[in-house]
């Protein structure tokens, strides 16, 4: 029964994700008195790209070839022990928040190793620019599920949301806010919103995501849009569900099912209308204030440790 | 563990003490840092209050009252009349360029938690974590002191020591007592005033409210 769930869980997670960012472009579009796409656009965009032809340049290696699948398959797995509706999620023995966030750092190292591989000078900046920021970003996240983990004595996820779901909602609240911050943070960045990276532009001076994947068409690039969508769900049901543990399933009866994924569902979207609504009003960072940015939560990230450990002693 | 209500609420007023003055450090801007004063200030004044409703000790309403209308309204007040009169552009000099003095802040914040890690001579009445929060306010308040050019920032910084000295005292002996405290604020109050008027007057003699002119010897 559980590996059933745990099962629809995935399904959900991989199935659900595009639409996250049609929802995000729709509050933009609405805000710039646009139509915006319909939510049948992001798939259809995705199948196409699927069918296309792919054009590959003559010089790239097998990296070129192998980084699709292996980012793709690295963060279906990370969407295998991430919790979403239910408590507990299909690896989640296996796999604790370690394993998560180098599980992405893993994909996030091979898509900067094929944005070497072609030679391209787009390419090289792109995977420069990226792996500065996430090796500012990573320390922040970790400090922050440390300082969470800290208060809960383990380091899995279940166990995490477990203990902050026994726990009265103010008091959460309270004890969280600064990691949230923190986590929110990098959930921007992490996910190639605004303030950090503009995922609607191709303009040379500002790209960081998208300039890593220019040289890629057709099938791979499909793979690599999905890939980087449930990214960013995952990071979102991570903020949804470690911060706001209210709503998860317990018992197995259907009715149950049905209403903790509505109450999934429903924080995700309000997370993504926050991000949304962050992406409309401010405009994006110079390159280099982003390390700025991300000082803000590593800082908050350091001081929520800091406080845990002087409540606990 | 278990949390109160109660704790939980302490434990996130002092987070967010240190939060704003870290926010007073990285501020690039001198208004802002004015803001982030009145907020730190505004924190405070709830710690006071809510040690006084906790602990039963009414007499520290009159420095909570205090700390929320004197530090969070007219100080901030009259540091943005000094502003307009002195019209010095809003951007803040500093020694140490912003991120390198957060880092060093963060540094600073480590030190004072390891510094009170383990002393048994520093009880509190109220809450244990406060002592180490004020330490490291007063340690940025320092910071503050010896980074910035301006003047005007190297009395906030001052103003930064003064709330962690409050701080302190108001929750390891519960303050001290009225007629000290009343002396206090009206130190702070002048003292603000007569640092203005200080200002007002290395802008007269040197065209600038730079400390670095004050090296300079003029004949």
């Amino acid at each position: 029964m559980n590996m059933a769930l745990s099962f629809f869980q995935i399904l959900l997670i991989v199935a659900v994700a595009p639409s996250v960012s049609w929802w995000i472009k729709k509050m933009k579009a609405t805000s710039q008195n646009r139509i915006g796409p319909t939510l049948l656009q992001v798939y259809s965009d995705l199948g196409k790209l699927f069918r296309k032809e792919m054009v590959v340049s003559e010089r790239a290696s097998w990296i070129f070839h192998a980084m699709p699948y292996v980012l793709f398959s690295t963060t279906l797995l990370a969407s295998l022990i991430v919790p979403a509706f239910f408590k507990y999620s299909f690896l989640g023995f296996a796999g604790d928040v370690i394993v998560l966030i180098y599980l992405f750092a893993f994909g996030k190292f091979f898509l900067a190793l094929a944005a070497l591989d072609t030679g391209t000078t787009f390419g090289g900046m792109g995977s420069s620019r990226e792996m500065t920021l996430s090796s500012l970003a990573e320390p922040a996240l970790l400090l922050s599920f440390f300082a969470l983990a800290y208060d809960a004595r383990t380091l899995s996820l279940e166990g995490i949301i477990s203990h902050f779901g026994n726990q009265s909602p103010v008091e959460v609240l309270f004890f969280t806010s600064l990691a949230f911050g923190a986590i929110f943070l990098v959930t921007i960045a992490e996910s190639g919103r605004i303030p950090v990276d503009n995922p609607a532009t191709h303009l040379e001076l500002t790209m960081i995501h998208e300039a890593m994947i220019l040289e890629y068409s057709g099938r791979y690039l499909a793979l690599i849009e999905w890939a980087h969508q449930i990214k960013q769900f995952l990071f979102l049901s991570l903020l949804a569900n470690v911060f706001f543990p209210w709503g998860l399933m317990n018992t197995r009866t259907f009715t149950e099912l049905g209403l903790s994924v509505l109450v999934f569902l429903s924080k995700i979207f309000i997370l993504a209308f926050i991000m949304g609504w962050i992406e409309i009003h401010s405009a994006k960072l110079r390159l280099f204030r982003v390390p700025d940015l991300l000082a803000i939560a590593f800082v908050l990230a350091v001081i929520s440790l800091l406080g845990q450990l002087i409540v606990v002693r | 563990m278990d949390h109160g209500f109660i704790p939980s609420l302490v434990h996130f007023l002092g987070m967010a003490l240190l939060v704003s003055s870290f926010a007073m450090i990285a501020s690039p801007q001198l208004l802002s840092c004015i803001r982030f004063y009145a907020i730190h200030s505004f924190l405070l004044a709830a710690i006071t209050f809510l040690v006084a409703h906790e602990s039963h000790v009414e007499h520290l309403m009159i420095p909570a009252v205090l700390t929320l209308v004197l530090k969070t309204v007219v100080i901030p007040q009259f540091f943005f009349w000094l502003i307009r009169r002195l019209g010095v552009h809003k951007e803040i000099d500093s020694y140490v360029n912003i991120p390198f003095s957060v880092f060093l802040s963060a540094l600073l914040v480590f030190l004072s938690f390891y510094v009170t890690w383990d002393l048994k001579v520093l009880t509190t009445v109220f809450s244990k974590e406060f002592v180490p929060i004020s330490i490291a306010t007063i340690f940025l308040g320092m910071l503050m002191m010896t980074t910035r050019k301006k003047a005007v920032t190297q009395v906030l910084g001052l103003l930064l020591i003064e709330n962690g000295l409050f701080l302190m005292a108001v929750t390891m002996t519960f303050g001290m007592p009225l007629l000290v405290e009343l002396g206090i604020f009206f130190d702070v109050l002048v003292g603000v005033i007569i640092m203005g008027i200080f200002v007002f007057k290395i802008r007269g003699a040197f065209e600038g409210i730079d400390v670095d002119e004050l090296t300079v010897l003029r004949g």
